[in-house]
């Protein structure tokens, strides 16, 4: 056994980390912001130039949460590789197990049943809904209000989260979604008790409203801050909430379907000029939408087996896939390349949150340090994805 | 009333006229004060400081413990690593353990900084945050929930309560408080089951 | 989503780029899928963007494939059109030895920092990119791991189980020991 040096170092000695940012002039100053910062929703390191509290340049440094998921999948089986997917963005997993699944369904060209259809949609948006409010909160603390944080996160999302411990036995890293279907059937009663949840949250979604959404201090910090118009997020790739607050109508749900959605019937709420509020209400209302398809789920929920025909131990002919979903963060997306064997030869995630974060160096300019957080904040990036 | 501590003699209740008096030692009434007041960093790396944010919250609540979480080291004696430990990130890491003033505390929550976890083969990732500062607690889990971090600060508060006689016999003062420690538990244990 | 028509139509104008056939007993999900050579791409990345037939303004990803057996990187572009609603993969091989190829981050930034993904990770180099510099890992990383010939360099932090470590048999176990390695 190697020695562990357990006594820290005086020196450090660590990577050296550079980004690229120009000449400072003597009334500028270079701030880091992060790694580790209450704010940054993670380990990540935004270098900022300054002139007084003005922002003139934003390069972000990340690869403090790189775990090598790439090339660990090429040396785990198929199966594993899903319990390796929930980690990526760990505030939705039942998503990133989702993608992964399509992938491999593709390959094997497997028929899933209806019933395990169902289930996918009412887990995928209950997670979202579950990230939402966890977006709801955290963007509640970066701007100054601690009670929506213990309303979402701390009372209704544990509801989400008792529903699936009841479903699958984990909190956050559920491993539930699997090839061909879902793991178990629903327990007796579930879709019962998810109706009722879904009644409860109808006045608290009320709530949700007056807390933050009416607040005349959210609205002041919030409105026009940090625009991003429709052209720019288009051609940075920017997916999900953001681009659709942006304006730009996308939605993998109802443009081009996977799944169930063709059975369900929901709106997708558009923004106007891409600011920091828009991106919240387009995610505050992503919650009632979602709420909505549970809700229809649930009461046309129908019966049957929830596993296609998969061995146990199955070797995908050998191929190359592409599948995506609409998570809450964007398009997450699985790229596979199979040789035939039981581990992939290739897995590339589509990291939804990393190609948002590219536009973060361009919606800070010219914005306070306090803007800054708030601008993170209505990003909503997830650390676990952003590196891999 | 009758209890564990009176009959360990660490508390004394006497009746005096206007009320009653408490006499106890200086190292109880210290190791109680740091251990009902332990302030972690607001540190989360991945995963699990999901569940820590949820231990805090209204359901698992954190405060009544006493834990409150600070942003600066320099005010805080808890240092939780949730989440992967990534070689990018462990000196900055060290310099956080070392910007944080004595008595100070690790506890390690999760498979991941334990012992690399799930990506203990990879290429990027440090197997356990024990190579890198020294833990007092180990969490196992992949995450373990709010209850299980709980219980990890109840442990540590067990810890505590011998800090101040861990600190008195230390002959050599430069020698970690955690080896002390670890003495003294091997000795406890030997004494239990002699 | 994807169709044949948009490669076709991309032929006509580019008689460069070509249709990649779908081998024998191969599952190939997105189907129509072109070739491009490497010295083409950017002009046909352009042309893609700006002419209103195809106008593919949206990023969808970019990865890339190491073919350790047939000694090439294959770089996989996906593109999306938000106006007409399809989709396109373009793919381009580069040498292992010397790879290197146009940066197509002037056409779309999305592209930016997903080159530099790939740049930190397989070490393939992108002519004309603004900052090509590691991403996810540090300035002195000693190789580029997903490569399929990647050696590993332990270090303090390591057990000595990692992928890539010499000594290591197919199942990651020391080929010699008791198998704790750490």
């Amino acid at each position: 056994m190697a020695p562990n040096p357990i006594r820290p170092s005086a020196v450090l000695q660590g990577p050296v980390f550079e980004t690229k940012i120009e000449q400072v002039g003597d009334h500028e100053m270079l701030l880091n912001l992060g790694p580790q910062h209450p704010s940054t929703h993670g380990v990540l390191r935004v270098v900022l130039k300054l002139d007084g509290e003005v922002i003139t340049e934003a390069v972000p440094d990340m690869g403090y949460l790189h775990r090598g998921v790439e090339k660990l999948a090429e040396h785990r089986t198929y199966p594993m590789n899903i319990v390796l997917s929930d980690r990526n963005d760990y505030l939705s997993a039942m998503n990133n197990n989702w993608a992964f699944c399509l992938a491999v369904e593709k390959l094997l060209k497997v028929e899933i049943p209806l019933r395990a259809e169902y289930l996918r949609v009412i887990v995928g948006e209950l997670n979202r809904v579950a990230s939402h409010m966890v977006f709801y909160g955290t963007f509640g603390i970066d701007i100054g209000a601690f009670t929506p944080f213990l309303h979402a996160f701390g009372r209704d999302r544990e509801e989400i989260l008792d529903l699936f411990e009841e479903m699958c036995g984990a909190r956050i890293t559920y491993n539930y979604i699997r090839v061909g279907g879902v793991m178990l059937d629903a327990p007796e009663g579930w879709t019962h008790r998810v109706l009722q949840f879904v009644e409860r949250m109808k006045p608290r979604l009320v709530e949700y409203d007056k807390l933050l959404t009416k607040n005349p201090i959210f609205i002041d910090r919030t409105i026009g801050v940090g625009l991003l118009s429709a052209e720019q997020a288009v051609d940075l790739g920017v997916t999900g909430p953001i681009l659709r607050a942006s304006g730009v109508s996308l939605d993998l749900r109802r443009d081009h379907p996977y799944g169930a959605y063709n059975d369900f019937q929901f709106d997708v709420p558009l923004g106007k000029q891409g600011d920091c509020y828009d991106r919240f209400l387009v995610r505050r209302l992503e919650i009632t939408e979602s709420l909505k398809i549970v809700e229809q789920a649930c009461r046309k929920f129908p019966d049957g087996p929830v596993m296609g025909k998969v061995l146990k131990m199955y070797r995908p002919p050998a191929g190359e896939v592409y599948a995506q979903v609409d998570g809450p963060r964007g398009w997450l997306g699985s790229y596979i390349v199979s040789d035939g064997t039981e581990k992939p030869y290739r897995h590339h995630i589509r990291p939804p949150s990393f190609i948002n974060l590219q536009a973060l160096s361009e919606i800070v300019k010219g914005w306070k340090m306090a803007d800054v957080v708030a601008i993170l904040g209505s990003l909503d990036f997830v650390l676990g994805e952003v590196d891999r | 009333m009758k209890s564990a501590l009176d009959s360990l003699q660490l508390l004394r209740r006497h009746k005096v006229v206007g009320g009653e008096l408490v006499l106890t030692s200086v190292d109880f009434f210290v190791d109680w004060a740091r251990k009902s007041s332990i302030w972690p960093l607001t540190f989360g790396l991945a995963c699990c400081a999901i569940e820590m944010m949820a231990a805090y919250a209204s359901r698992y609540d954190f405060d009544r413990l006493g834990v409150f979480p600070r942003p600066t080291p320099r005010q805080a004696d808890l240092l939780i690593i949730s989440g992967t430990v990534v070689k990018k990130m462990a000196p900055a890491i060290e310099t956080l353990y070392n910007q944080m003033p004595e008595p100070r505390f690790v506890i390690s929550m999760g498979a991941c900084s334990n012992c690399g976890g799930p990506y203990y083969d990879s290429y990027s990732v440090c197997k356990g945050i024990d190579k890198v500062i020294p833990v007092d607690i180990y969490i196992p889990g992949c995450p373990p929930r709010p209850e299980a971090l709980q219980t990890a600060v109840f442990a540590l508060q067990k810890k505590i309560d011998r800090y101040w006689d861990a600190g008195k016999r230390v002959a050599n003062p430069s020698k970690p408080t955690n080896e002390v420690l670890k003495e003294i538990n091997v000795a406890a244990l030997k004494a239990r089951d002699a | 989503m994807y169709t044949i028509d948009v490669i076709e139509k991309l032929i006509q104008r580019f008689p460069e780029v070509s249709k990649i056939p779908v081998p024998e007993k191969f599952v190939r999900d997105p189907e129509p899928q072109a070739n491009v050579p490497p010295q083409k791409l950017l002009e046909v990345c352009r042309f893609l963007k700006s002419d209103a037939a195809f106008s593919f303004d949206f990023p969808t990803h970019m990865t890339a494939v190491d073919h350790l057996k047939d000694g090439l990187f294959e770089l996989v572009y996906a593109l999306y059109s938000t106006q007409h609603r399809v989709g396109l993969i373009l793919k381009s091989h580069v040498s292992r030895t010397s790879p290197e190829i146009d940066s197509v981050s002037s056409v779309w930034k999305g592209m930016d920092w997903q080159e530099r993904e790939v740049f930190d990770l397989f070490g393939i180099r992108f002519n004309g990119h603004p900052n090509l510099k590691r991403i996810m890992l540090w300035e002195g990383y000693p190789g580029h791991p997903l490569r399929k010939d990647y050696v590993h360099v332990t270090d303090k932090y390591d057990s000595g189980l990692e992928i890539g470590t010499p000594g290591l048999d197919e199942q990651g176990l020391p080929v010699k020991g008791d198998g704790h390695g750490a």
